[in-house]
């Protein structure tokens, strides 16, 4: 027996939403924050899965590269160099709990209640008219982003280097 | 074809996790990776709307809003350690320098 392609869609969902679900999970009650980093890592390419099944696959591949591969990778390394500390407020922890089911409640249900579906199964994107919408259309922002991602290695240099201002 | 609703769903959860790992922590680190479980929800939020709308607009913002955020930890790990640097430690209920 085969299974269909609408099977394997939804069987992929539930794969994926497992690992970003459990990930985020481990990485919230992890007992060492280095785990939560990796958790967090985890939950990136779960979201990263799920954004592929919904067509953006261009997108995903840049959120594991750059996110996953690069940035939680830096946080993980980073943990290391600081010494474990005491964990949680506990006092707060039934307020937290409260806030986040009316979180997950109201996000649900405000953006179930707008009744929007999509129209096919996946997203037509191709990676030319999205590049060059980028540099024609958005091309402020795009410096922005580039402006952004050079001070920060410049930053990175500075702080690796032990510089004090 | 798997319906969108399941998406805002699963984005829910997610931004509900972080949200309730953003309040209970006290270690920096923490706080920070609740908050960017909290940003992958967003994130997954933003192209599951542009899925029903205009895909190629929301695809170009959660890559520009990706790059950021990569930016966003660069900036604020160094901070953390350089706070553990001065203070010995990342608890933010004992960081108090900077209160007037």
């Amino acid at each position: 027996m085969s299974l269909s392609s609408t099977m394997l869609e939804e069987l992929a969902f539930l794969a994926l939403t497992g690992i970003a679900i459990g990930s985020a999970i481990i990485a919230v009650q992890a007992r060492y924050a280095v785990y939560s980093a990796v958790a967090l890592g985890m939950t990136g390419a779960g979201v990263a899965g799920l954004m592929a099944l919904l067509g953006f696959g261009y997108v995903a591949a840049f959120h594991l590269l750059v996110y996953v591969g690069a940035t939680v990778t830096f946080m993980a390394f980073s943990v290391i160099m600081l010494r474990e500390q005491p964990g949680m407020l506990k006092n707060l922890v039934p307020l937290a709990v409260l806030s986040a089911i009316m979180i997950f409640a109201a996000i649900t249900v405000s953006l179930s209640s707008m009744g929007i579906e999509r129209q096919a199964s996946t997203v037509e994107l191709e990676l030319m008219d999205a590049a060059k919408a980028l540099v024609d259309k958005y091309w402020f922002p795009l410096l922005l982003a580039i402006v952004s991602l050079a001070t920060i290695m410049i930053e990175g240099i500075s702080v690796a280097r032990g510089e004090e201002t | 074809m798997i319906p969108v609703t399941w998406y805002y769903v699963v984005a829910a959860l997610l931004f509900a996790i972080g949200s309730y790992g953003a309040v209970v922590h006290k270690n920096a680190v923490r706080i920070l990776v609740s908050l960017e479980l909290m940003f992958n929800a967003e994130l997954l939020l933003l192209l599951a709307v542009a899925s029903t709308i205009e895909a190629v607009q929301g695809a170009l913002l959660a890559i520009l809003v990706i790059a950021l955020t990569s930016s966003e930890i660069g900036v604020a790990i160094p901070i953390i350690v350089l706070l553990f640097r001065l203070t010995g430690t990342v608890d933010v209920t004992r960081v108090s320098r900077l209160r007037g």
